[in-house]
């Protein structure tokens, strides 16, 4: 053997090299090796061997066993008396003991930790969390019983003793047959739907926590425990690898979001539930990834697709797992959380289904899911009715539905739990309903309405809550009317029960409804009865606070006093943060809301600050494809554009008009508009008339008269553009005639529409009329409450313009001098202002044309630098810009 | 607490008299070591009934006990690499008095399997094949120190390959090599 450690020395550079290169690297690497230096490549050959053998078989893997001490045996332990060592995992060794005092009997097992930090706020947490986990009582759950602190500092865990064996090797050992595997795997779900309405995930299932008593009963171990042990994991999405994350997390078992450091949720329960389903099954893991290192298998979980069980199972199960468990493996083990089961009932429903012989939900979806993937794969176009919205939309029903009873269990009673498993099992009932068809979110809506007047009459508090809940999701899709109705239903049980904080409810989430409808003193009453019942609650709760507040915000913008309306919302604002109420789309909403008051009221760079804090706090919660976040994106493009920042606004107007397009959902009548002036502006009419068009058509299916003027006057911009005339006046008439019947916010699309009618008759050639029908708008324009000040630097660019062709060139010059003026003011930054640019080319023609070479200069380079910097290069402008500012310098 | 008083001047001045190849400097640094990580442990098991003796946890505190008040900073990965051996010396004296004093009492230690991946590992090692396994380290040690230390720190103390990339500020990738490369030598080594 001394030859041999000779030869260690010798390979040993080789073997370095070998070993950072992959599996068939190696070969090639040994292959040119053994030309050379055959005895060398030959024991290199034989060591690669020999290291892939000593990894299988785990050759020290293990940390040594530090001998233990048994005098422990027989040790009080708060009121539990040690009686022997049962076994030693990853987290400390677990003792069997019973309690001592006699409160309690029979055995129970306890757990001590060896890697817990202890730090007194870590032992407080780690108490009070126990408890709340202690409190977890379900027949297939071992239960936490008591978490303590040791003398020593030592935290442990005194669990529900469970004589039992692993659960697979306990269908091994008897033999059970698929059917009877599926029965205790439903016991194992019904344990976590029923951990899932409480709020408590496991995250660590795999089967040395699942076991099996002797009298078949299945029992889950460790509830809650992980996270219980590291609390810091789900929060800030910074996944520091603590030591215990490390040690106690499988990367066989874990789901692909906790190998990447993201929240575990209840999918992530349901993946590992999928991964224990694949084990029971085949025998073994769904991606067997053998001796590769950490890192390799985490990789392997992230990218590759497990087989299909019935692929790699023993052939007598084969025939028996094709199909309908294949299907519900491979959906409850998708990458994505979203695409799993969204909880461990609708998985149990699958499973239950299959044993009934009904057809599986899972495998409706397969083929959607193949497909789905080709088509992400090649990024075509899909405009399909979208059941990931619908998925959204009952995810955050649900989420906010949870996290509000997650309050109310704070500090009301053991009541409110119960109603939390009411609500969730009504979600799913919802989304079973519909099942797999293809289904829009309104469709989703009416069926829990229809679900609530069927079957939930016998509990009104419920009813009540849930059609205040489905209400505001109708509002959120605009379903105003089917929103009204739903609110007045749920008044009228809230009136009934004599239930203030209901009432305060429903009555100021009607007070929302007749503002939208402009019943003013039916808003101004409903505000007040919510008050009132407020008023008669002892410790109300912030949220219906913040309801009301925000009500009277509202109502105040309504009435016109949009500087109330800041006022009052900024208190609303407050009651949410104070409440830490700042992680939903109420707090996103509400952010939006500032912005546009601020905005009505002049104010428009603190109304974008404003905006700007929505998108931001949308991001951080994750909210960011919701139709609340792509408004408050919508809002801050069309700021952007007030501002002058074409580019900036274009390129955010393209975001949200993309994401809507992708996930079905309309593009509603303002955005088509803005995105459609982003193309006029560039000079692409025609594209610009069809997304006018298209708000057009959303305007009219709205039924929002002053949405459609808007449009419309939006549209014959763009005729003129395209030299149709006779149409764009047609259009100008339509909008004249709507104007005059004096409907609500039609101001600024009338002035928008005479401003747009001037610019028909220069088009046209007719600058003597263009300049009266000029004049008449322009002094409504110069009021600054007029509501319609934001399109007189416009005007007074038409009024250069005409002055111009009427060959009034001082005139032409002053007044594109004022609109360069209006644009500097309005802008955050002239140098990248389209406005100021195009401005700026005015004024340099003007003064070109007055034979005025310095001042043209000046003008045309300021209309040059904006220009470039607001447009894309092949803006028609700008070649006119560049011009003047080189025909000087020849 | 009782550092025995050439160590109470600085561990640090101690770490580098030894790597310097001082004369007794790293006799004197591993005595020291012992003595302290051995209190420690006794005072643990007496103090908390504890049921075991986490190395991890032991190296920790050790490490905090005696950086707190060094005037010189203590590097904490070079610490962490002599403690490591000491480790080993502590646990394998253990194992021998643990079964003195336990001789014909039949107790064992019972692995509770966690999971899948650990069915895969070896048996425990025993006494006899422990103190073996310590002096093939030695071998190594005597011209690879990197690569036992690897085997120290994971085998004996209870790190992941992962953690130890941490402490030495090196890819987790060098650290799986260096394992790789120890486990070959070692098996070859105890196959003698």
């Amino acid at each position: 053997m001394g030859g041999d450690r000779h030869t260690w020395s010798d390979v040993e550079p080789y073997l370095d090299q070998a070993l950072d290169l992959s599996v068939s690297e190696r070969q090639q690497f040994l292959e040119s090796l053994a030309a050379d230096q055959p005895g060398i490549a030959a024991a290199l050959r034989e060591l690669l061997i020999e290291r892939d053998q000593l990894e299988a078989k785990g050759f020290l893997e293990c940390p040594v066993e530090v001998p233990v001490e048994t005098a422990l045996i027989g040790e009080q332990i708060g009121p539990y008396t040690i009686e022997a060592l049962i076994g030693r995992g990853g987290m400390g060794e677990v003792w069997r003991a019973f309690r001592s005092d006699g409160r309690f009997e029979g055995k129970c097992a306890i757990k001590f930790l060896d890697r817990y930090a202890a730090s007194p706020s870590a032992l407080d947490r780690f108490r009070r969390e126990g408890r709340l986990l202690a409190r977890l009582s379900h027949p297939h759950i071992a239960r936490l019983i008591d978490a303590g602190v040791s003398g020593s500092g030592r935290p442990y865990l005194v669990l529900e003793y469970v004589d039992g064996e692993r659960i697979d090797r306990y269908c091994d050992s008897h033999s059970l047959g698929i059917e009877a595997r599926v029965q205790l795997l439903l016991g194992v779900l019904a344990a976590l739907a029923h951990a899932h309405t409480n709020l408590v995930v496991h995250r660590d299932i795999k089967p040395s926590n699942v076991l099996v008593t002797a009298d078949g009963v299945v029992k889950l171990l460790d509830f809650g425990i992980a996270k219980l042990l590291n609390p810091e994991a789900d929060t800030a999405g910074l996944s520091m690898p603590t030591r215990l994350e490390d040690s106690a997390l499988t990367p066989e078992f874990a789901a692909p979001e906790q190998l990447l450091g993201e929240p575990a949720s209840t999918a992530t329960d349901v993946f590992q539930l999928g991964v224990l389903m694949y084990v029971l099954f085949t025998g073994r893991l769904p991606l067997d990834i053998g001796s590769a290192s950490r890192a390799q298998r985490i990789r392997a979980v992230l990218d590759r697709e497990p087989p299909w069980m019935s692929a790699v199972a023993a052939p007598a199960a084969r025939r028996a797992l094709r199909g309908d468990l294949d299907a519900i493996a491979s959906k409850a083990l998708r990458k994505l959380p979203q695409e799993r089961y969204a909880t461990a009932a609708a998985l149990a429903d699958d499973l239950r289904r299959y044993l009934g012989h009904e057809p599986v939900a899972a495998r409706a979806n397969l083929l959607g899911y193949r497909v789905a993937k080709f088509v992400r794969r090649y990024r075509a176009a899909v405009v399909a009715t979208s059941v990931a919205l619908l998925a959204l939309i009952a995810a955050t029903t649900f989420a906010l539905l949870q996290m509000r009873e997650a309050q109310f269990q704070r500090d009301q009673s053991r009541a409110q739990a119960a109603r939390a498993e009411l609500q969730a099992e009504f979600v799913t009932l919802m989304m079973s309903t519909v099942g797999d068809k293809p289904t829009t979110a309104e469709q989703l809506l009416d069926a829990g309405v229809q679900l609530l007047d069927k079957h939930y009459t016998a509990d009104p508090r419920f009813r009540a809550t849930a059609l205040l809940n489905l209400s505001a999701r109708y509002a959120d899709l605009g379903l105003t009317e089917k929103q009204y109705a739903l609110i007045r239903s749920a008044d009228a049980i809230a009136v009934s029960l004599h239930d203030p904080l209901l009432t305060a409810r429903s009555q100021c989430g009607l007070a929302q409804a007749e503002i939208d409808f402009g019943h003013m003193d039916q808003a101004v009453a409903a505000v007040s009865a919510g008050r009132a019942a407020l008023a008669q609650t002892k410790h109300p709760d912030p949220l219906y606070v913040e309801d009301c507040t925000e009500a009277e915000a509202d109502l105040a913008a309504a009435q016109g006093d949009p500087a109330a309306a800041t006022r009052i919302a900024e208190q609303a604002l407050a009651v949410l943060e104070q409440a830490k109420e700042t992680r939903d789309l109420r707090y996103q909403g509400l952010l939006g809301r500032i912005a546009d008051y601020y905005k009505q009221a002049g104010d428009t760079h603190k109304g974008f600050e404003y905006v700007q804090r929505a998108l931001t706090a949308s991001e951080q919660t994750g909210l960011s494809d919701t139709d609340a976040y792509l408004t408050d994106l919508h809002n801050v493009a069309s700021s952007y554009m007030n501002f002058g920042e074409f580019r900036e606004a274009c390129s955010r107007e393209k975001q949200v008009v993309t994401r809507l397009q992708a996930t079905g959902r309309t593009v509603i009548t303002a955005m088509a508009v803005l995105y459609g002036s982003c193309f006029l502006r560039q000079g692409h009419a025609e594209e610009a008339l069809s997304w006018y068009d298209r708000g057009l058509s959303a305007a009219l299916a709205d039924n929002d008269l002053s949405l459609q003027m808007h449009a419309r006057a939006n549209r014959a911009k763009a005729l003129i553009a395209l030299k149709r005339f006779a149409e764009a006046d047609a259009e100008l008439a339509r909008v004249e005639a709507l104007g005059n019947q004096n409907i609500p916010s039609g101001t600024t699309p009338l002035a928008r529409a005479r401003l747009t009618r001037a610019e028909l008759l220069l088009a046209q050639g007719r600058p003597d009329e263009a300049r009266r029908a000029l004049e008449r708008i322009l002094p409504t324009l110069r009021d600054p409450n007029g509501g319609a000040a934001i399109l007189l630097s416009r005007a007074l660019l038409d009024s250069a313009r005409i002055a111009r062709a009427q060959n009034r060139l001082a005139d032409a010059a002053s007044a594109a001098e004022e609109a360069l003026q209006e644009d500097i003011r309005r802008a955050r930054d002239p140098a990248i202002s389209a406005d100021v640019g195009e401005a700026a080319l005015e004024l340099a023609k003007a003064r070109a044309a007055l034979n005025d070479p310095g001042g043209m200069l000046q003008a045309a380079h300021q209309a040059v630098i904006s220009l470039t910097a607001a447009f894309d290069t092949d803006n028609p402008l700008l070649p006119e810009a560049l011009e003047l500012a080189r025909a000087q310098q020849e | 607490m009782d550092q025995p008083p050439e160590a109470q001047q600085s561990w640090a001045l101690l770490m580098t008299a030894a790597e310097s190849g001082s004369l007794g400097a790293k006799e004197q640094l591993f005595a020291a070591l012992y003595k302290e990580l051995h209190q420690l442990a006794e005072r643990q098991l007496r103090r908390s009934n504890a049921v075991s003796i986490s190395p991890t946890t032991l190296l920790h505190e050790t490490y905090l006990d005696i950086a707190e008040g060094q005037a010189v900073f203590v590097d904490r990965a070079r610490f962490m690499g002599y403690a490591a051996r000491v480790m080993r010396s502590l646990i394998i004296d253990f194992v021998r008095m643990h079964r003195a004093q336990k001789r014909g009492a039949g107790f064992h230690i019972t692995r509770l399997e966690d999971d899948i991946a650990a069915q895969r590992a070896d048996a425990p090692l025993d006494e006899l094949q422990l103190v073996r396994l310590s002096e093939a380290l030695e071998e190594l040690a005597s011209h690879s120190p990197a690569l036992a230390e690897v085997v120290d720190l994971k085998y004996f103390c209870g790190f992941s390959l992962t953690e130890i990339a941490g402490l030495r500020g090196v890819s987790e990738r060098t650290v799986q090599r260096d394992w790789d490369k120890a486990r070959l030598f070692l098996h070859r080594e105890l196959g003698q």
